[in-house]
């Protein structure tokens, strides 16, 4: 081995050194560079040049292009106006969902106890004061506006709903006669017009340990149009209770 | 290195330009085998050689001040073949004629073959083949007949460094020549 290598001078000379690759050629092109050295750097900066120009030209093409393709899928095409339709639907089974709940708070509130300390507060005379000849009950107004205030548009909703459409008056007759209620299930429907809501309510009443009998109760409910109360309830009333009314309120 | 006394008088006798052509007929194709040898490539390596002489005749007055003037140049040179070697993969096959190479290699004429089968060839190739760290100790080592210490010096590294690549690089030449014999006998 070392014999070989002690012979590659010769080897490379002979064979991949061969010839002579330094000719006057060279010489001739080396003194050029020398005496004109700006010819070689306006040759050098030629092709970064080139290069920083394409590759600018590819960034523009792919935004263009980009750009295009956000354009036109702002375009309703088939297939999008089937989402928007979803959407559209999604959106509206969500308006549903908060409308369905707060109508079933409400029912829980009114189907659920006798609740005692709402009678409390509506009955007992310690909580009433006379402001300006005008009657106030401060503490039954904050409950109120605790329990229903989420669910209805305003408080003159919740005053309207309680003393003129029958808001309460299930419980304060279960209360006055004994009775107990439980709500045992609820079917709320969308009526043609997309803000007015039906629903049936299956209530359970027992009184004394007696076997539990059930009513149902239908009633309407509307909610605001308004954009800012959407899905709040403005008016709230039962309309048939299959004689539950007149059963708790009879003291037999 | 021996000292090259005739070298230092470039500086002092002649001027700028006269310099210039002394030191390249004396180091032009020294330098484009040295540059060879790390590019495998003469087209890289004559624009390498170029480099160098345009560097050199740039820093004249610095290069006037130098005592061993071989050892500079030769520094300047493997340094600008290492910075090519290092430089992007695009400009090395590329933008090169090592790309059109690599097609010649695959499809070897009948003559080719018969001058790769010669031993000189073989051995050359072979040192060639070898990655630049065993390359240059050895071809400083056999080729320029350099010492361990002056080969130590021009790559600015250990002299023991020195010993174990050629060490590592003649065990390599052994590896590869030995596989080839072992097929050139079987095809014979």
């Amino acid at each position: 081995m070392e014999e070989q290598l002690s012979n590659l001078k010769r080897a490379m000379d002979d064979t991949v050194y061969k010839g002579n690759h330094f000719l006057e050629e060279h010489k001739v092109k080396i003194r050029g560079t020398i005496k004109h050295p700006r010819k070689k750097n306006r040759l050098e900066w030629f092709p970064k040049l080139l290069t920083v120009t394409l590759f600018i030209g590819c960034i523009i093409f792919i935004t263009d292009i980009t750009k295009k393709n956000i354009n036109s899928s702002d375009k309703p095409s088939q297939l999008e106006q089937r989402n928007g339709t979803k959407t559209e639907e999604q959106r509206n089974n969500e308006d549903n969902w908060v409308q369905k709940t707060a109508i079933k708070k409400v029912l829980e509130q009114e189907f659920t106890g006798p609740n005692e300390k709402l009678v409390d507060l509506l009955w007992n005379p310690k909580y009433k004061t006379v402001v300006n000849n005008k009657a106030e009950n401060q503490e039954l107004d904050k409950y109120l506006a605790e329990v229903y205030g989420p669910y209805f548009a305003d408080f003159s909703r919740i005053e309207t709903f309680i003393a003129a459409d029958g808001g309460t008056k299930y419980q304060t007759g279960a209360y006055d006669n004994g009775y107990k209620l439980s709500l045992k299930n609820i079917t709320i429907e969308q009526e043609n017009i997309s803000y007015r809501y039906t629903f049936i309510a299956e209530v359970g009443y027992q009184k004394n340990g007696d076997e539990e009998k059930t009513a149902s109760v239908e009633g309407e409910v509307v909610f605001s149009t308004k954009e800012k109360e959407e899905g709040k309830i403005v008016g709230f009333q039962y309309v048939k209770d299959n004689g539950l009314w007149d059963i708790l309120r009879t003291s037999n | 290195m021996a000292k090259e006394n005739t070298e230092n008088n470039h500086f002092t006798k002649n001027n700028q330009d006269e310099w210039l052509e002394i030191i390249m007929s004396e180091y032009g194709e020294r330098l484009n085998r040295l540059a060879f040898s790390y590019l495998k490539d003469w087209g890289l390596a004559q624009d390498v050689v170029q480099e160098v002489f345009v560097t050199c005749y740039n820093q004249y007055n610095k290069a006037s001040e130098v005592h061993y003037f071989k050892p500079w140049i030769y520094r300047i040179t493997i340094n600008r073949c290492k910075d090519m070697l290092k430089s992007s993969f695009l400009k090395r096959y590329y933008f090169n004629n090592n790309l059109l190479k690599h097609f010649i290699n695959k499809d070897l004429s009948p003559e080719m073959r018969l001058v790769l089968k010669n031993e000189k060839e073989k051995l050359s190739q072979t040192v060639l083949s070898l990655p630049v760290k065993y390359r240059e100790v050895i071809i400083f080592f056999y080729y320029e007949e350099m010492t361990i210490t002056e080969i130590a010096e021009l790559l600015a590294i250990n002299e023991n460094t020195v010993k174990t690549r050629l060490k590592r690089g003649r065990i390599l030449v052994k590896k590869i020549l030995g596989g080839s014999e072992l097929y050139g006998r079987t095809i014979e």
